[in-house]
């Protein structure tokens, strides 16, 4: 078992803290205090555990991108998934996406706050959109508006290596916005759960709309390695952080397994496949980002 | 295991922009690199109003996709490269 070590962007008024996590397998999810009113895409677009096969959408359309557009992105749980703006040092601009752990704390890719490619180090500020819906600052486009954070941490295993096993980070926020969005229950479940069971990847590409609008895929786990979780999404640049979740069954709530970070160009021989990939929740991982919510004042009591 | 290139190291910038049929700067427009000889993250980077862009990349050969008002465009670039690449989006 490899130890992770959490890694802060140094940002003088804060203190960066050793990950000091629980140990629960799982994290409790919130479907914030916005409207209860339940998602039309969940019933129709969202899979649930392992059985039967993924029928279309849209069963007269055939060999279309399986992408479809969420349109209640104001909804548990696509409002708690936000398109990200990433500014480096140099001002150099990426898109990306995030999504909420726990009331000030988002989870994302490792490449998304600290990257040498697109950043030449840590990010400088990242805005963060909950449920983006299309082009523009009106309420119908961000339900929940915007903030920007300077906060952002990761693990010693991307900072100093960029290892895409370990390709995790985080996004402080100093407001409590996941009270009102909602954040994702996360869980570290073992590969012989994980093997075959159907997952839903659902963010903001560069491909369509402008990395404005949300897309949802979902398919079947191919593979499970030790640090990665391997699928068939169709996905694009700018997809890269969002979750990767199961429900293991119908009508559970949502349970975050991975963070979505490499096309198939990031699948390496060895596995065999040619897919899309996450890294893993493993224990390890879960005790990091439960530590960098415990950071940010922690989960509510109760 | 294969991977980006870690910690940084010998990765040479590359600097481009985004132009339509006319030559005209695409401003606001996404690049993804959506091919290349290592793993590259799913990221989109972001033009500037000049439809400028840059990267840091290792040796190899990658391909660049752009995405603007006026449509879509690729380049295939061989790193390090001198000068800026140009990717033209809305040519039929």
């Amino acid at each position: 078992m490899v130890e992770l070590r959490s890694v802060t962007k140094e940002v003088s008024h804060f203190e960066s803290l050793e990950a000091v996590p629980a140990e629960p397998p799982v994290t409790r999810g919130h479907a914030g205090s916005a409207t209860a009113e339940v998602s039309r895409s969940v019933r129709h677009l969202v899979v649930a555990g392992k059985s039967g096969p993924i029928a279309s959408p849209f069963e007269t359309v055939l060999g279309v991108d399986e992408r479809v557009r969420i349109l209640d992105t104001d909804l548990a749980p696509w409002r708690m998934i936000c398109a990200l703006r990433m500014r480096g040092p140099s001002g150099a601009g990426a898109i990306g996406t995030g999504w909420f752990i726990g009331p000030k704390t988002l989870l994302t890719a490792g490449h998304c706050v600290f990257s040498n490619h697109f950043f030449g180090g840590w990010a400088s500020t990242i805005e963060v959109i909950p449920g983006l819906n299309g082009n523009g600052t009106t309420s119908a486009a961000r339900p929940y508006g915007s903030v920007v954070s300077e906060r952002f941490s990761s693990v010693d295993r991307w900072t100093e290596k960029e290892d895409p096993d370990f390709d995790i980070g985080c996004i402080h926020l100093d407001q409590p916005l996941g009270e009102v969005v909602g954040w994702f229950s996360v869980g570290a479940l073992p590969p012989e759960r994980l093997e075959s069971f159907l997952v839903n990847v659902s963010g903001y590409p560069g491909d369509r709309g402008a990395g404005a609008e949300q897309y949802h895929g979902r398919n079947r786990v191919l593979q499970v390695t030790e640090r990665r979780i391997f699928y068939e999404v169709d996905t694009y640049g700018g997809q890269s952080g969002a979750p990767v979740w199961i429900h293991e069954e119908e009508g559970s709530p949502p349970l975050a397994v991975g963070v979505h970070a490499y096309g198939t160009g990031g699948t390496p021989s060895t596995v065999g496949v040619s897919s899309n990939s996450a890294p893993r929740i493993i224990p390890e991982v879960l005790d990091t980002l439960t530590g960098w919510v415990e950071q940010d004042g922690g989960w509510p009591q109760g | 295991m294969t991977g980006p290139a870690g910690s940084g190291q010998g990765l040479a910038e590359l600097v481009g922009r985004v132009v339509d049929g006319d030559g005209d700067p695409v401003p606001d427009a996404l690049v993804a690199i959506v091919a290349g000889s290592v793993p590259m993250p799913e990221i989109a980077l972001l033009c500037g109003g000049d439809g400028r862009f840059s990267v840091r990349l290792p040796p190899g050969r990658f391909t660049l996709r752009a995405h603007g008002a006026p449509g879509t465009g690729e380049a295939e670039v061989e790193s390090p490269t001198e000068g800026e690449v140009r990717i033209v989006v809305g040519r039929s």
